[in-house]
């Protein structure tokens, strides 16, 4: 094909030039409506907020609103409670999409089956993503009750605990059970997504694969994998970066308590921005943030990428 | 297939395009008044001959809140009728999120009129600059018939912003049958701390129920929410702490201070109260006849008698009295507080304080009296005897007389006392020392009001 | 061989099942209780008397049925507003490179990565200066930024599976541009495309923060903020009537979810990928 066109652009450069500007032409149309929709509800806002986090804008004196030398940045990067919010934030995004991902691919693997029933139980795996979050914060913090909780009346009548666990108010315990209640809601939408890409896997590469000889696992591992890798790259970096952004689950169920064992950067932003009135301060971290989850992704992308098979 | 679906998202498209297309303009039409048709033509009618009809807005967490939404609705309903020449639009915004929300609707310049808000919010509403002075538009009597302590915590810098509405003294709950179980008299309650305490162990002592729920001796809010750090003044003041010293600066790392973590600290270690929890928490512990003693405001009997169940018949067991005599030698606690503000930029602040004067009212006091049982901090409505119906009214009644108000005297305020709730975490469930955590919250909260 | 791995399938599956959907049925026991047993031990695993109260409650009040209303109105609309723009977007961002194409797409992804809550005054401000604080279009349109994004990222994955000599051979039929997207490929990214169809559904379903925030009439409010203002408030939980609202607030989706997954499982790429 290349060399055709290469030929072609050799015989007819007027027409070639042509075509690539069509294409370029439809391409940029496909992207406008997004983009222009995304620059004034999003893109626009957030600039604003950048240049915000360079002045002292702070709700208490709003009159005025000076230039102050980085010293939002400054505040936030002193700050060793910044740095230990970034850790939790860290050990919470990884624990939960890793293991949302590890049973949504085991769920996914398992209805891709020839089993029967199987629309009845994606139907009921998919319930909980179906919950509104402020809704899963209150159901967990209920079953996780100490005293009157249905999780310390079973694991307690299986003798597998002496004593009630206050789950949510204990620091040991407090950002597990943030972690389950998470990735209960997520596993859904990691498993249909993973379904859905397991499903544009063509037959053929399968069933060479059978005919090849290669067991169940060499299967998954040299043809599925491989081709489900671009899907699987995507909604992981999606779950990383809406995790990161998780808010409501802490605030309801914790409230980065107890001793600030779930002080995770959403709440600390929320402190920082609405608790201490320091908006500036509060932009700062959503910048140094940015920068970091930006960096993130590009690497993320780049070591993925090489698992995976394009179809050219 | 795939075509049929994508027609029918067309379908849906074009419907959709129309239905926003249509409250576009709904909203353009009656920006600020109600979406029901009706009514906006009557309002036109009525904007047609009365041209400067005031319309003022009021935000509040009462408009859907189920226990005060009827009451609140009625005392919004009386003003309207009252008042034709007002259209009073409210705003309900749910509790725990209120704060955020309000400082982002004022600092975008959409302020409501009438803000209500409790005593912890309000004073970090008057440091971001959104109330106005109100001695010039309350009415002077008003002013000087509430109760010279409560219209100090609205007054800062000599500025009263924030006019008490109805208060919240904090007093001492007991379950009456955990007593008699204990072999506690059920009809005596504790008088002095000490007593309150040996109650406790010995209510806790019964360790659990026939059904095997776990029994605690007493319980305090004294986790997660700023709320715990709040109440906690009440417990510092039992033990002769305080957390301003007389001259209204920090001194949170006292001697009574250190003694009021000390008997919580003492309390959750021998297993006598429930460690880690809010207020919220503790109340379904109390509903569910899992607690001995508690403390909480006026409200608690109908929170009891609604989560427990039971209704009415819940207040058979249910014991009220004054928080026992600590080291001041007399019964020492805080009130927290509903108080109503007027917003520096509302439009028109005379009908904003017609709307307070008409809540601060006899009439509307008395009223949501009759609903939830609520105390007023004023002169001349508190000794009416429709306000001291029951022993229940009394009690408290008389608490409130006992009871100091918050000391929020800074913007921020609400911050310091989540500082504080970290402290009673640390030393609960976190089991650190008491002297160390008390020393390095006063820091912590010397850093944030020196800002 | 085969058939044992069937049957371990199944138990897997069952157990799994089973234990990951128990929070759900203690919420639909829980809203079939009064207030006086659910605190208490032992639990009444399932309810000894069982009550219609709590429903009565939730959906007998106008208020319920109106925040419902809202919901769906504000998530359809999202749903295909994101779902038209994300399928044309992350096409062109699979298929074509551009000048700044590689930068539009980082960009794309990076509004999802600063905290909402600092942006809250900024888009605040924003939506009342185009007059949009109180209607549907500002919902739509920030949970559409919300979920738009992600749908894009998501989508082009699904894309980026898909053969190039697919495109090639429809041009050599002489299939035009938009023919070749439509007929040709769209098709193929059937199961993706639904998938993000959920996903921003879902996005909308469960926003909380804007519906807060953009909208503070009590007969536009959406399902989330209205439940927390209305059962969640300043002194107590009322737990058998959030967990019936629970209930209501999840049940209809699911159903459609049900109803919607045949369009999902499909081996139309295999068909097309011959063809």
């Amino acid at each position: 094909m290349k060399l055709a066109s290469v030929l072609n652009n050799r015989i007819n450069g007027n027409r070639y030039r042509s075509k690539v500007m069509k294409d370029k032409a439809f391409a940029v149309s496909l992207v406008v409506p997004a983009l222009i929709m995304l620059i004034l509800t999003i893109i626009i806002p957030v600039i604003s907020v950048v240049r915000m986090s360079f002045f002292e804008y702070n709700l208490l004196h709003m009159d005025k609103a000076p230039w102050n030398n980085f010293d939002n940045y400054i505040s936030v990067l002193k700050d060793k409670e910044f740095y230990l919010s970034f850790l939790r934030t860290i050990t919470y995004v990884f624990s939960t999409v890793g293991l949302a991902f590890i049973t949504g691919l085991i769920f996914a693997l398992l209805l891709n089956t020839e089993i029967k029933g199987k629309n009845l139980f994606r139907g009921a795996l998919f319930l909980p993503w179906t919950m509104p979050q402020v809704i899963i914060a209150i159901v967990w913090m209920w079953m996780l009750q100490t005293d009157y909780g249905i999780m310390n009346y079973v694991l307690k009548s299986l003798h597998l605990i002496q004593e009630n666990i206050n789950w949510v108010g204990d620091p040991k315990t407090a950002m597990l059970s943030v972690i389950i209640a998470t990735v209960w809601k997520q596993m859904s939408i990691m498993m249909v997504i993973i379904l859905a890409g397991l499903q544009t896997v063509p037959a053929e590469l399968k069933e060479a694969a059978l005919m090849d000889g290669a067991n169940a696992f060499q299967r998954f591992w040299n043809v599925i994998l491989p081709s489900i890798m671009s899907v699987i790259k995507t909604v992981t970096l999606t779950q990383i970066i809406i995790n990161f952004q998780m808010f409501g689950l802490f605030y309801t169920m914790t409230g980065g308590g107890p001793v600030d064992a779930t002080s995770v950067l959403s709440i600390y932003t929320h402190e920082a921005a609405f608790m201490s009135f320091n908006m500036g301060k509060g932009a700062a971290v959503g910048v140094t943030w940015l920068l970091f989850l930006i960096g993130f992704a590009a690497l993320y992308n780049k070591v993925l990428s090489r698992k995976e098979i394009y179809a050219d | 297939m795939f075509k049929k679906s994508l027609s029918i998202l067309l379908v849906l498209v074009v419907m959709i395009s129309l239905v926003l297309v249509g409250c576009g303009q709904t909203t353009e039409q009656n920006d600020g008044g109600e979406t029901d048709n009706a009514k906006q033509a009557e309002d036109k009618q009525a904007e047609d001959k009365q041209p400067e009809k005031a319309k003022i807005t009021m935000t509040s967490w009462l408009e859907v809140e189920q226990s005060v939404e009827a009451i609140f609705k009625e005392m919004i309903d009386a003003f309207r009728s009252a008042n034709p020449d007002i259209e009073v639009e409210t705003i309900g915004l749910p509790f725990n999120q209120y704060k955020d929300q309000l400082l982002v609707m004022s600092t975008s310049g959409n302020a409501p009129d009438v803000v209500m808000g409790n005593s912890q919010m309000m004073v970090g509403f008057n440091g971001a600059g959104i109330l106005a002075p109100l001695e010039d538009l309350i009415s002077k009597e008003k002013q000087a018939d509430i109760f010279d302590n409560n219209l100090a915590g609205g007054t800062f810098d000599g500025k009263l912003v924030a006019i008490p509405w109805i208060t919240h003294p904090i007093g001492l709950f007991y379950n009456k049958e955990l007593f008699e179980k204990a072999g506690l008299d059920p009809e005596k309650a504790p008088e002095t701390w000490d007593e309150m305490v040996q109650a406790a162990k010995k209510v806790a002592a019964l360790k659990q129920d026939k059904d095997g729920n776990r029994i605690y001796g007493i319980g305090h809010s004294i986790g997660k929410v700023a709320h715990a750090g709040s109440v906690f003044n009440g417990i510092i003041y039992s033990h002769g702490g305080h957390f301003l010293d007389a001259e209204g600066k920090v001194d949170f790392d006292n001697a009574g201070t250190r003694e009021a973590m000390q008997y919580i600290k003492d309390m959750v270690d021998a297993g006598v109260m429930p460690a880690g929890v809010n207020q919220k928490e503790i109340r379904g512990l109390f509903a569910n006849e899992q607690l001995g003693i508690m403390f909480d405001g006026d409200m608690g009997r109908a929170v009891f008698r609604k989560l427990s169940g039971k209704g009415k018949e819940f207040d058979k067991i249910m014991g009220v009295a004054l928080i026992p005599t600590g080291k001041t030698g007399k019964s020492e606690t805080v009130y927290t507080e509903h108080q109503l503000g007027i917003a520096k930029e509302s439009n028109d602040q005379e009908a904003a304080a017609k709307l307070i004067e008409h809540l601060l009212s006899k009439e509307m006091i008395v009223r949501y009296h009759e609903t939830n049982s609520v105390l007023a901090p004023s002169k001349s409505i508190g000794k009416l005897p429709e306000m001291n119906e029951d022993y229940y009214m009394e009690v408290f009644n008389k608490q409130l007389e006992r009871a100091r108000p918050l000391p929020a005297t800074h913007p921020m305020f609400d911050n310091a006392m989540l500082e504080v709730t970290k402290a009673l975490e640390r030393v609960s469930v976190g089991k650190e020392d008491v002297d160390p955590v008390v020393k390095e919250t006063q820091q912590k909260i010397e850093s944030l009001y020196s800002k | 061989m085969k058939q044992k791995n069937t049957v371990l399938s199944y138990v897997l599956i069952i157990a799994f099942c089973i234990l990951f959907l128990f929070p759900i049925y203690w919420m639909l026991s829980t809203s079939f209780k009064t207030n006086d047993v659910i605190m208490k031990l032992p639990p009444q695993w399932i309810p000894r008397a069982p009550t219609l109260q709590n429903y009565l409650n939730v959906f007998g009040d106008n208020k319920f049925l109106t925040f419902y209303k809202n919901s769906i109105i504000v998530s359809l609309s999202t749903t295909v507003t994101s779902l038209i723009l994300a399928v044309l977007a992350s096409y062109s961002f699979s298929r074509f490179k551009f000048f700044g194409s590689n930068a539009i797409q980082m960009v794309f992804l990076s509004t999802q990565m600063f905290p909402a809550m600092v942006l809250l005054i900024a888009m605040y401000t924003m939506y009342r200066q185009l007059n949009l604080i109180n209607t549907y279009t500002a919902l739509v349109l920030a949970c559409t930024t919300k979920a738009l994004p992600l749908s894009v990222w998501v989508l082009k994955g699904f894309y980026d599976g898909i053969p190039r000599d697919l495109e090639e051979a429809a041009s050599i039929d002489g299939c035009g541009r938009y023919e070749t997207l439509f007929k040709v490929i769209l098709p193929l990214i059937k199961p993706g495309a639904l998938a993000v169809a959920i996903y921003a559904f879902l996005v909308s379903w469960d926003d909380f923060l804007w519906g807060l925030t953009l909208v503070n009439k009590l007969e536009m409010r959406t399902l989330t903020p209205g439940i927390s203002l209305t059962y969640l408030g300043e002194f107590s939980y009322d737990w058998a009537k959030v967990m019936t609202a629970a209930v209501g607030a999840s049940v209809p989706v699911l159903t459609a979810f049900i109803f919607m997954q045949k369009y999902m499982i499909s081996g139309l790429t295999v068909g097309a990928v011959k063809g």
